[in-house]
């Protein structure tokens, strides 16, 4: 299925290149990879140091699709991955 | 740093250039942003919506709410008071009192407003160009809304309200008024610099908005 930027937030998120640019967290600022699994309050980040799990709420993502960067607030995708694509 | 959200140039009602309001602001320590209906270079810009009806109301708030960084709506009677309080497309609903003997607020405007985060609007111009009986409504105005927003916490946003360069103000004057009307020192900044700042940084990231809780990146 192809992937449309106003959809993003309840698209599959699991394999998209993802980066944290805020959170309520400093120290998760700048962490960057791959999704490689979801929960519902939380993203997995494979980066080049390791699995990371980065909280939903209060972060703001970066997600390349297609040529543009979009961000997304983690409030908006704050749910069960299978529940959240439901729309 | 006082943000105004409320000042007029020669491109609409007002008396000066954008240019030369922008320069006495800068030297006053002041963030000038106009409402002319123009888009200005290098200067915040938005519109100030006057309309008869609520339809009248919405259509224009449909056709200008992306195209400037704030929209304004000027209040007076009750109906375009509440419609403008419940969207939240609009960032200041200015002059509910105009042309009222109550403050225009009441207990539905005030729960709409702290519920979609519109704020409710002060103009200084008003009250520093009043006279005699007529101040002393408005002060009673502007009290029974400070009041109300101390209860229902909706937000206050204070402006000039200037049509000229003679009525534009420095943050220390603002805050000194402010505290005079009867605001705290925490609400004075928080009317004249956080809530303007705030509606601004909203709406420059709504325009990026492309979906639910998606925007475009900056750069």
């Amino acid at each position: 299925m192809r992937l449309r930027a106003k959809y993003l937030s309840r698209h599959e998120l699991i394999g998209l290149e993802c980066r944290v640019v805020s959170a309520s967290d400093a120290g998760m600022v700048g962490i960057s990879g791959r999704v490689v699994d979801e929960t519902r309050n939380m993203l997995v980040i494979q980066g080049e140091r390791g699995r990371k799990m980065v909280p939903k709420k209060g972060t703001v993502f970066q997600f390349v699709v297609g040529e543009r960067l979009l961000e997304v607030e983690g409030e908006s995708i704050l749910a069960r991955p299978e529940e959240r694509i439901k729309g | 740093m006082f943000t105004d959200l409320h000042v007029h140039s020669l491109h609409s009602s007002g008396a000066d250039t954008p240019a030369c309001l922008q320069r006495l602001a800068r030297s006053m320590g002041t963030e000038l942003c106009l409402c002319d209906g123009v888009v200005h270079e290098g200067i915040a810009s938005g519109v100030e919506v006057h309309a008869e009806s609520r339809r009248e109301l919405l259509g224009d708030i449909r056709r200008y709410w992306r195209k400037f960084d704030f929209l304004i709506v000027h209040g007076g009677s009750m109906e375009i008071n509440r419609c403008a309080a419940r969207d939240s497309r609009v960032d200041v609903l200015v002059h509910p009192y105009a042309g009222r003997r109550d403050c225009g607020v009441d207990t539905v405007v005030a729960r709409e407003a702290a519920r979609s985060g519109v704020a409710i609007g002060i103009d200084l111009e008003d009250v520093v160009a009043a006279r005699g009986a007529e101040r002393a409504r408005l002060l009673s105005q502007v009290g029974e809304i400070l009041r109300l927003s101390r209860k229902y916490g909706f937000r206050i946003a204070v402006s000039t309200g200037a049509r000229c360069r003679y009525a534009l103000r420095g943050t220390k004057e603002v805050m000194a008024l402010l505290q005079c009307i009867g605001f705290t020192e925490e609400e004075a900044l928080a009317a004249s610099q956080h809530v303007p700042r705030e509606l601004l940084e909203k709406k420059r990231l709504a325009r990026r908005e492309v979906g639910r809780g998606v925007r475009l990146a900056q750069g």
